[in-house]
């Protein structure tokens, strides 16, 4: 059963470095230069209460006690209380999470579809103008710093054309939010009707999905072109043309899925993309999620809000890439198999 | 007694069961630095039902030949010259979709390796299936799954019912030959081009293999092209044989002829090059230096660096093709000493 | 700044055009290897080592040239437009911007120089050591590798700098944190490759010395891998040197880093002081653009799997 070994594999690993990555968390936190419980409560409460909080933080134990309730804490739920926000971590990294995931949806479903239709368009028809261009634009897309890139959108679609709105989140101030359903502003105003709305959230997406998908286009893209060159190649490709199958049909039911199967690996290191350029993106538009409130808690010296956020990544980024390689060996009907001559 | 023609088809008038005729067909490959030519003058003519061999070795220009033959040549490749007629249609004449709607129903072709001819993440059923829909979209899926596994069947996978559902690494490298195969019969095609079909295989399988083709072809009344640089399979499965060198036919005879006797010394030492059990003991005869390089064809005749029978014309002059008329049928040759050898080989 | 390693595709060069390689090799037999031509072909090389010679120039000798102090505050003559006398503007504390570019290349230059040969240097070394040891040293050492792993880059560079506090030495012991991963990886493989080769196990069976086929042997053949890799680490750690100081943990004002600046900047550019956050930015984009090419450019040459 070597789909199961297969499996049993990689679920060890992603275990082993989830396990890893919380050492190294809590180990680069612990060093922090500071008394996070003095951190937490601020440099005017009394030592009564920053030693209170020491204990019930658990600081005052051993190392591998500390690390062991860290541990348990984080897989029980309670990741802390934030007080400079007065809320519980959970509680406010919940709250904020739609929005990052709506933004973070729109930017890659773009930035996936249009790397597909630009990598089809450039080595379909072999002309050199659009092959350039898509080779350009991929240079820049992964060497623009993203948050610069944001801010330029910003200086033209907003303030020089004023066709864009501007860092003001997901809707303008004087805009209500749709009924919730799923906290997504867009597929809550198409559920309830509220077309206005629905409008209004999109064209306030627009920017923010552009910025962070960007660099995600420009990976995808040149990969996905590299693979279609390199499939199209193959022998096969010549057998399906001998078949009288047309050049379009043979790219698209044969190059592309082929093509697009080592992209899948790579699309593991996306995510990270999407989580690190959250964090800078939400800041340039004022975008009400994850990062925004990542990057306030830094500035505030929140640090549990912050310890919490490092470790969710951490985690995600794991289940997610470890999900992708089991989907990977379980589309390629060559990974696991014993019998291939 | 001997003549000089200046090609086949002017001896070979066009009959009506001619499957496919080529006609001084040039094929180049136009980069950026220089053109290469790959074929050159190519011109031979099969008649339906016939096998004809082509052989010679690696980067002779049999491959872009086979290409050529079906239209797939992708730029930089380009036919220059010449003409391809395919069941009385020119292939030249025809544009990108009607040459679509004659490959796989009138002209086949079976590649040559194996384990990189078939997509690796589509089911061979489907792969078969494909082709069959391409040229009979009216047929009811039922039906077309059912000739699927007949097809299977006939090119002797066994439980092909089972195997229709199976991906390309399940199947070992002879059945993978044996679907390929399978995929360029599917629409009962006039012509088939089987570009070197064993040569990846071990020798057990490739009897196996070409004495499927072969009994197919004769089936369906299909005519073949075999392309390989393996004289000994060229023996038991064709009727004509031409030989390819430097990108030109340099001689063509029916295949007992051939092997009785060569018009030109390379097919000569391509004859004696094949190992027999009489030699035991002695070195293995082979034609000294290699192929030359598109880049650098030589002057005069192509062969002459390596022919042990060289005279100063042949550096200079390019041979003719020159026809000798023998009881097994013409004969022809680019040498400027094929009729002397023939009188050798006779007298 | 997908990760270090993002610009470099995990196949080998991608052909463009009809070239020589586009006929069939056995009908080229006689045709050889030409490096020369293959350098002359690839003008894109050219171009990124050009704009990253170009942005070290003027970060060397610029300063000296343009000699307004990048730190001198003038409030009277704060958010002018770019001029002849500052051509790239002043920002808010009437600070020339022109020169704070020119400082901030020093800085994003030489960090990305520095946290590139550092992660080399021990992500290589560990990653020959964990190749050479014995199987459960190999293991412990691939699974700390993985733990870093299991971090996005920039995450994980911004939980060392808030541990270690801001600035632009913490942010880049961070950045060389997340490069090592990478390296080691790399590094490793190559070595169990180049282990299994006929020549290395002759030299073993001759009774070569450890040190001898560490230096001898393998380090040779790494080269190429660690030159390629090298490049891409370069664009990368200035890109998260900007993202962390954009964050503010890297730089912190008034220290002129570009990613700093940008930050500074972003008040005024909604108003319409637009050069004080696009100039530092052009800036990052040349010189990591630079960069990419020029890994891609390595990666096309020296590729030992290239087939062209």
């Amino acid at each position: 059963m070597r789909i199961a070994s297969f499996i049993s594999a990689r679920l060890a690993g992603a275990l082993s470095a989830m396990v890893g990555a919380s050492f190294v968390a809590f180990v680069v936190l612990r060093v922090a230069p500071g008394d996070p419980a003095r951190l937490i409560l601020g440099p005017l409460a009394d030592r009564a209460a920053v030693n209170q909080l020491r204990h019930d933080l658990g600081l005052n134990g051993s190392i591998a006690g500390q690390y062991w309730h860290f541990l348990v804490n984080f897989c029980r739920g309670d990741w802390g209380y934030s007080y400079a926000q007065g809320a519980s971590v959970s509680r406010l990294i919940l709250d904020r999470l739609p929005a990052t995931i709506e933004l973070a949806l729109f930017a890659f479903v773009g930035a996936f579809l249009s790397a597909v239709l630009l990598a089809l368009l450039a080595t379909y028809h072999r002309r050199r103008g659009i092959d350039l261009l898509v080779r350009v634009l991929s240079y820049v897309g992964l060497g623009v710093p993203q948050f610069w890139l944001g801010l330029v959108g910003l200086i033209v679609f907003f303030k020089a054309a004023r066709v864009l709105p501007g860092p003001e989140g997901r809707l303008s101030a004087s805009a209500s939010p749709p009924p919730s359903h799923t906290g997504l502003y867009t597929v809550d105003a198409l559920i309830s009707g509220r077309w206005t709305t629905l409008g209004q959230a999109l064209l306030h997406l627009l920017l923010p999905a552009l910025t962070l998908g960007f660099p995600i286009f420009a990976f995808l893209v040149r990969l996905l072109r590299a693979n279609l060159l390199d499939v199209r190649r193959e022998p096969f490709v010549l057998v399906v043309r001998s078949k009288g199958i047309g050049r379009w049909a043979t790219y698209v039911r044969h190059v592309l899925p082929n093509a697009f199967l080592p992209t899948l690996t790579a699309s593991g290191l996306l995510l990270a993309q999407l989580i690190g350029g959250s964090v800078l993106v939400e800041s340039v538009f004022d975008w009400p999620g994850l990062g925004q409130l990542v990057v306030g808690s830094i500035q505030r010296q929140d640090y549990s809000v912050v310890e919490t956020f490092i470790l969710i990544s951490a985690f995600t980024y794991v289940v997610v890439t470890t999900l992708l390689d089991m989907l990977y060996g379980m589309i390629d009907p060559r990974v696991g198999s014993k019998r291939a001559t | 007694m001997s003549g000089r023609v200046s090609t086949l088809a002017q001896v070979d008038t066009v009959k009506a069961d001619t499957a496919l005729t080529v006609t001084d067909l040039c094929v180049d490959y136009e980069t950026r630095d220089a053109v290469y030519r790959a074929v050159r003058d190519v011109t031979f003519t099969l008649r339906r039902g016939q096998k004809l061999g082509i052989v010679g070795e690696s980067g002779c220009g049999k491959s872009t030949l086979a290409l050529a033959l079906l239209g797939l040549l992708e730029p930089p490749a380009r036919i220059t010259r010449g003409d391809v007629v395919l069941n009385g249609v020119s292939l030249l004449a025809l544009g990108e979709g009607e040459l679509d709607s004659i490959r796989g129903r009138d002209v086949a072709l079976i590649f040559q390796d194996p384990m990189t001819s078939l997509d690796p993440v589509k089911r061979i059923g489907d792969q078969i299936t494909e082709g069959i829909r391409r040229h009979q979209p009216e047929l009811p899926r039922a039906q077309i799954r059912r000739r699927t596994i007949e097809l299977l069947g006939e090119v002797e996978i066994p439980r092909p019912e089972r195997r229709v559902e199976d991906y390309p690494h399940q199947f070992s490298g002879g059945m993978r030959q044996r679907a390929l195969i399978a995929i360029a019969l599917a629409n009962n095609p006039s012509v088939i081009i089987a570009d070197e079909p064993t040569t990846a295989l071990d020798v057990t399988t490739q009897a196996q293999v070409l004495e499927l083709i072969h009994r197919l072809a004769s089936d369906h009344g299909a005519a073949v092209v075999l392309i390989t640089h393996n004289l000994g399979i060229v023996a038991e499965f064709c009727d004509i044989v031409h030989a390819m060198y430097a990108g030109r036919i340099v001689e063509s005879a029916p295949v007992h002829s051939l092997f009785r006797r060569q018009l030109h010394p390379y097919t000569e030492g391509l004859l004696a090059a094949i190992p027999r059990p009489e030699m035991r003991g002695n070195d293995l005869a082979s034609i000294p230096g290699a192929p030359p390089s598109l880049a650098a064809i030589p002057t005069g005749c192509p062969f002459h660096p390596r022919c042990p029978v060289r005279q100063d014309i042949c550096f200079r002059v390019v041979p003719p093709l020159e026809g000798v008329k023998s009881p097994d049928g013409l004969l022809t040759a680019e040498c400027h000493f094929a009729a002397d050898r023939y009188a050798e080989f006779s007298g | 700044m997908i990760g270090p390693d993002a610009t470099l595709l995990p196949e080998g060069p991608v052909p463009d055009g009809p070239t020589r390689a586009s006929v069939p090799r056995a009908a080229l037999s006689s045709w050889r290897r030409d490096h020369g031509s293959a350098l002359r072909r690839r003008p894109a090389l050219w171009i990124g080592l050009g704009l990253l010679i170009i942005a070290t120039t003027l970060a060397i000798f610029g300063p000296f040239v343009w000699q307004h102090d990048p730190n001198a505050i003038n409030i009277l003559d704060n958010l002018q437009a770019p001029s002849l006398a500052h051509p790239m503007g002043t920002d808010e504390q009437g600070r020339d911007v022109f020169a704070r570019v020119l400082s901030g290349a020093r800085i994003s230059l030489a960090v990305g120089g520095a946290v590139m040969v550092a992660g080399a240097v021990i992500g290589c070394l560990t990653g020959i050591i964990s190749a050479l040891s014995w199987g459960p040293v190999d293991f412990a050492f691939m699974r700390v590798m993985d733990s870093l792993l299991a971090f996005p880059p920039l995450i994980l560079a911004m939980a060392v700098t808030i541990a270690l506090g801001t600035g632009v030495l913490t942010a880049s012991v961070g950045i060389v944190l997340t490069t090592i991963p990478w390296y080691a990886r790399l590094v490793r493989a190559d070595v169990l490759r180049i282990r299994s080769l006929p020549f290395y196990e002759a030299s073993e069976a001759l009774g070569a010395s450890r040190r001898r086929l560490i230096l001898r042997h393998i380090t040779p053949h790494l080269s190429s891998t660690l030159l390629v890799q090298s490049a891409s680490v370069f664009g990368y750690s200035i890109l998260a040197l900007a993202a962390l100081g954009f964050v503010g943990l890297g730089a912190q004002i008034p220290t002129p880093e570009w990613g700093a600046m940008i930050t500074d900047g972003l008040q005024s550019a909604l108003t319409g002081q637009w050069w004080i956050t696009v100039f530092p930015g052009i800036g990052l984009l040349v010189v990591v653009t630079g960069a990419n090419v020029v890994a891609d450019g390595l990666r096309d040459l020296l590729d030992p799997h290239a087939d062209v």
